[in-house]
């Protein structure tokens, strides 16, 4: 959090960047450590990025190179319910939810909703935004 | 010495940046899948790509400071598992020119460098060829 | 007449160049070439919104949409989500129809 109380927003909507060059070094990754060093950050998850907050989805899959299986490849939905555990606020645009979603089930718990039905995050209200 | 290429079935020329987007990882499968088929297979970077073989990287990525002693393989590392795996069926070029411009140099061994005034030869020397992406 | 494998990587978030491709495939099916469009990567996203009027169009031409497996879980696309007539492939048998003779692959 910044010294005036006010909180930065994060927004990522270029997804899938990059899975094997990037693997653990995701956005993600970035979000993750801006959120520690800020004690707390707000993330807008919009177009395919959505799909990062996808629930019941499988594993990461994983890639073969010559003779050697790759299987640290970015994991969003992890990364995700990492992010909620330690204190984000993650928030889907509902625009996109109806794009990719199966039912009032496919958002993982604790993810909001955002759009047309609900109040998008209030960018006057942060200290920053930024596209990551 | 006859300094013709080697014939292929297929070119995968990576031209577009890495980290943008999930070429790599789509030129890297496609690349297994053709070769555990039994194909020739040359690739080619370009650009930013030539920095994916640059021997710089190391075998593994920089430590990951949530799992710590996990390794995890660096773009050049892959390059060799193909190149160890297929050596006899797979080429891996390098434009020397965006080499030069991106400060890949020096690459892993077995990528060689070809100045792009060469390339349509590599366009000749195969079947078929894809570009992946733009520079 | 030709047998293309047209690559689609990039999709409707990667700008309006995704939709031409596509209608140059459904362009070549209607000019009598066969034609098998293998969306990946990003790509695959427009196979899942039940939006995307371009793929109906290849399709009703009779082109083929193939949807690759691995970026669509990647995604965490439902595959119940996935476009009438079009078929989720592996990287296999898209390596073996490039290997086919005589067909021509473009990738955007």
């Amino acid at each position: 959090m910044s010294e005036d109380g006010r909180r930065r927003l994060l927004i990522i909507e270029r997804a899938y960047r990059g899975a094997l060059e990037t693997q653990f070094a995701d956005v993600l990754y970035l979000a993750r450590e801006l959120n520690r060093q800020q004690g707390g950050t707000d993330i807008l998850l919009r177009g395919l990025a959505v799909t990062y907050a996808a629930a019941g989805a499988r594993p990461a899959p994983t890639v073969v190179a010559g003779g050697r299986t790759v299987d640290t490849l970015p994991d969003p939905r992890r990364s995700v319910r990492t992010l909620i555990e330690e204190g984000a606020v993650i928030w889907a645009e509902e625009d996109d939810i109806a794009l990719f979603g199966t039912g009032p089930d496919w958002l993982l718990p604790g993810v909001r909703r955002g759009g047309p039905s609900n109040p998008l995050p209030a960018w006057s209200t942060y200290r920053g935004v930024y596209f990551l | 010495m006859d300094r013709r290429l080697p014939r292929a079935d297929v070119l995968l020329a990576i031209m577009g940046p890495p980290h943008i987007s999930d070429m790599v990882t789509s030129a890297v499968r496609l690349a297994q899948a053709l070769l555990e088929r039994g194909a020739t297979v040359h690739i080619w970077t370009c650009g930013h790509a030539t920095g994916l073989t640059s021997a710089a990287l190391g075998d593994s990525k920089p430590r990951n400071v949530v799992n710590w002693s996990y390794d995890y393989p660096s773009g050049a590392a892959l390059a060799a598992e193909l190149l160890d795996a297929f050596p006899d069926r797979l080429s891996w070029y390098s434009c020397r020119f965006c080499t030069e411009e991106r400060g890949s140099a020096p690459h892993i061994a077995r990528i060689k460098q070809r100045p792009p005034f060469k390339f349509t030869e590599h366009l000749d020397a195969v079947d078929s060829a894809l570009f992946l992406g733009v520079c | 007449m030709d047998e293309y494998l047209l690559i689609e990587s990039q999709g409707p978030w990667g700008g309006p160049g995704a939709d031409r491709f596509v209608a140059d495939a459904t362009r070549l099916r209607r000019a009598g070439h066969r034609v098998a469009l293998f969306l990946v990567e990003n790509g695959t996203s427009a196979a899942f919104t039940g939006a995307d009027e371009a793929l109906r169009e290849l399709l009703e031409a009779g082109g083929q949409v193939w949807v690759d497996a691995f970026s669509t879980t990647h995604r965490a696309f439902a595959p119940d989500r996935l476009l009438p007539g079009a078929r989720l492939v592996d990287m296999d048998e898209v390596a073996g129809k490039l290997l086919e003779p005589g067909v021509r692959g473009v990738w955007h």
